[in-house]
């Protein structure tokens, strides 16, 4: 059985991402930018997985302080063994998707939640 | 007379290298040709620069000097600017030269540039008094009006209609100036006080002789006090005098700054506008980041809400094969684990028909299903839908955010409006106007309080002359005699200057209706135009009656019938110069005036654009009496070239 992480990172590029996120003023902190494109990335029906070449951002425990979202993996993708590592992927397939909308559509926080 | 005879600019507004204006001798039109910012407004204020040193700007506000440098010249660092004016003034020939040079590499302010003035007669040049002396006899500025104009200084003239108007007094002293008449009031006043210095010395004459001494010696009193009250009436009527000129000047200052003082107020308004707005912004912004904290959640009760219902029909799929299995194994072995009684015959064969074919049994034992537990586990998520709230605050935010930028958009164009004009001084002249009014208040009631102290003075002098005319000696009576004959003089005087001023006006008048009616499109109707007592004119139809709504075009023509008017009856006389004054014309008016205008003055210089009035239509109107025409032509924008037009 694998191993999980206890924190989560970011690809260099989602670095990128988040910061550009974060400078539009939409979101009061990095971490509802990255929990935002979770959710976002779940409801887009991304698949577990797991993301390399990260470096560490948030302490898992700070991420998910109630543990609600482990719980929450935990029943959406039930075979998973390690929701951090899941997490972290979720995070990062998210920042993704959304800086594509956000690039392409010129959209705001409204419209990526349609 | 003055006439112009050579105009040289350098470096002056669009004019970088030196450009020669050469007028012909003789009576006629000269034309400069000029598109808008060629030039022709800069060509009229360097006439204006080189004779009185100052060049205006819209609202007849004094230009800055660093304005005027050319600005090519200027973006090198070169800063100087020169105007030269070659001209006959009664016989002489006259050089004027006006240099001004910066002393500082990147002049910001007047106090920044050095004049030189240089003015020669014939080969002399003439020393700085006698410069400035000579100056104020050929071209006084207060008159000038008359003489450099454009379509905004004509609009002035229509305050002349208003008496009471500051601006209109303003303009009617300048229209006496120009006529000649304060000379004549000055000489009334010179004999006015030499008649009361003879009645001082009746009074001594009086104080000499014993029988009348003491009436002598109280007619100096009272005379010496009426003295000292005319003194203090004189100084607070100087004082009045100012103060009337000053709130002349600050009404003419907010007259023009009127358009500026309602941009600023909407620029102070947009600003305050927009300082709400940036609030807004941050207050709806805090808002928008509070609800997408939570946002995460909303995006996430679908995904979960299905989850959810997956996890319910697993379980219960889970809970019928549980059941399932119970009566399976109720049917084999004839007993009921649950109820622990046996199942009859009877029961186990309705319990057999229950049974789903291919059914697999499945055994709960061991704990809570893996659905059971998806399912709790979906149940503990914090669900929310906020995505209402966070659309409708982004939209917000947005129209905010278009709302900023017209804002900034205006305030930025109301900026620009305001480039020429200091917002401070436009608050300190609403303040200092407020002030002028006060202290004209107090000084009239002063001049009121004086003056009735010096009819009191005069009565008593008058009382005490009639007991001294009665036994006066000769020499008394002669002093007397003396100063009577001043005062009637002084009176005859008073009643020439009113009679010279009213064969004036009617002088004026006439001239005007002839070239009013030369210049109007309709004859027809309007028999002439009719004087008031401060100049102004009205247009009088031939029923009789004033024509009381006058268009702006109607204005514009009598304006320019007073202007020659003034022209043709002035002792001081000189050339018109005109820039754009058909601007309020329609076609037959203006070619009406161009055909108008060598009656006007002897020399006219007329700058115009072609739009206004092409060159063939002034040929055919002036003929002969066109005398030259010159082109203002491009270079660059900031560089214009003075060109002779040729004529096949």
């Amino acid at each position: 059985m694998d191993r999980d992480r206890e924190s989560i990172g970011l690809t260099p590029a989602n670095q990128r991402v988040l910061a550009d996120l974060e400078e539009r003023g939409w979101f009061a902190e990095g971490q509802d930018v990255a929990r935002f494109c979770m959710a976002f990335a779940i409801r887009a029906k991304v698949p577990e997985g797991a993301t390399q070449g990260t470096e560490t951002r948030w302490a898992a425990g700070n991420f998910d302080k109630t543990g609600e979202i482990r719980t929450l993996l935990a029943a959406l993708y039930p075979n998973c063994s390690t929701p951090v590592r899941l997490m972290e992927h979720l995070v990062n397939e998210g920042l993704q998707m959304v800086a594509a909308r956000v690039a392409s559509d010129q959209v705001g926080p409204a419209e990526l939640m349609d | 007379m003055l006439r112009l005879k050579r105009i040289e600019i350098c470096g002056f507004g669009p004019f970088a290298d030196e450009q020669i204006l050469e007028l012909p001798a003789g009576d006629g039109v000269t034309v400069v040709y000029g598109e808008n910012m060629r030039g022709k407004t800069s060509l009229l204020n360097a006439i204006r620069y080189g004779f009185f040193g100052i060049a205006l700007s819209r609202g007849s506000r004094a230009r800055r000097l660093h304005t005027i440098t050319n600005r090519d010249l200027a973006a090198i660092g070169e800063h100087e600017f020169s105007v030269t004016l070659a001209f006959d003034y009664d016989g002489d020939e006259y050089e004027l030269v006006r240099a001004c040079r910066a002393r500082t590499k990147t002049p910001t302010s007047d106090d920044d540039y050095e004049q030189d003035v240089m003015l020669r007669r014939g080969s002399s040049p003439l020393g700085p008094q006698e410069r400035d002396l000579a100056l104020l006899q050929i071209f006084p500025a207060e008159v000038s009006r008359f003489f450099l104009f454009d379509g905004e200084l004509l609009q002035e003239y229509e305050e002349l209609l208003f008496n009471e108007s500051p601006a209109g007094h303003k303009i009617s002293e300048a229209i006496e100036r120009i006529l000649g008449v304060p000379i004549l009031k000055r000489g009334r006043t010179h004999l006015v006080s030499l008649s009361e210095e003879a009645d001082r010395q009746a009074a001594k004459e009086a104080s000499k002789v014993q029988s009348t001494q003491a009436l002598g010696a109280a007619l100096e009193q009272a005379t010496a006090q009426k003295d000292a009250h005319q003194k203090e009436v004189a100084r607070l009527q100087e004082q009045l005098d100012r103060l009337t000129s000053d709130k002349s000047d600050i009404e003419q200052s907010m007259q023009s700054m009127q358009k500026y003082s309602s941009i600023l107020e909407e620029r102070d308004e947009a600003n305050s506008k927009l300082e709400e707005l940036k609030n807004d912004d941050k207050a709806r912004r805090a808002d928008l980041q509070r609800a997408m904290g939570d946002s995460w959640r909303s995006l996430l009760k679908e995904p979960v809400r299905a989850a959810r219902k997956a996890a319910e029909l697993d379980a219960q799929r889970e809970l019928d094969a549980f059941v399932t299995s119970l009566r399976v194994k109720a049917i084999d072995t004839g007993h009921c684990g649950t109820c622990d009684q046996d199942v009859p015959e009877a029961v186990s064969i309705r319990l057999r028909a229950t049974i789903p074919p291919d059914t697999i049994a499945t055994s709960l034992a061991g704990g809570v299903s893996a659905a059971m537990a998806r399912l709790s586990a979906l149940g503990k998520f914090g669900e929310a839908d906020n995505f209402g709230e966070v659309r409708q605050l982004w939209k917000q935010i947005q129209s905010i955010a278009v709302e900023q930028i017209t804002l900034r958009d205006r305030v930025a164009e109301l900026g620009r409006a305001l480039a020429d004009c200091d917002p401070e001084t436009l608050r300190r002249t609403k303040s200092s106007y407020g002030e002028v009014v006060e202290k004209m208040g107090i000084v009239k009631n002063a001049i009121l309080e004086g003056t009735k102290k010096v009819d009191e003075r005069d009565k008593s002098i008058q009382g005490i002359k009639k007991k001294l005319e009665a036994s006066g000696t000769l020499d008394l009576k002669a002093s007397q005699l003396r100063a009577k004959v001043l005062r009637d003089a002084s009176e005859v005087l008073a009643a020439a200057v009113e009679r010279y001023k009213k064969e004036l006006r009617s002088r004026v008048e006439a001239t005007a209706s002839k070239l009013f009616l030369s210049m109007t499109t309709e004859k027809q109707d309007y028999s002439r135009l009719a004087i008031g007592e401060g100049y102004g004119l009205t247009i009088l139809h031939r029923d009789g009656r004033t024509e009381e709504a006058r268009s702006a075009g109607a204005e514009h023509v009598v304006a320019l019938a007073l202007m020659g008017a003034l022209q043709n009856n002035a002792p001081l006389r000189g050339p018109i110069v005109m820039d754009s004054p058909f601007g309020r014309l329609d076609d037959d008016h203006t070619s009406n005036v161009i055909r108008t205008l060598p009656e006007m003055a002897g020399q006219v210089l007329l700058l115009v654009y072609e739009a206004e009035v092409g060159k063939k239509r002034v040929r055919d109107i002036l003929g002969g009496r066109l005398l030259r025409e010159y082109q203002l032509e491009r270079i660059s924008a900031r560089r214009t070239k003075l060109a002779e037009v040729k004529r096949s």
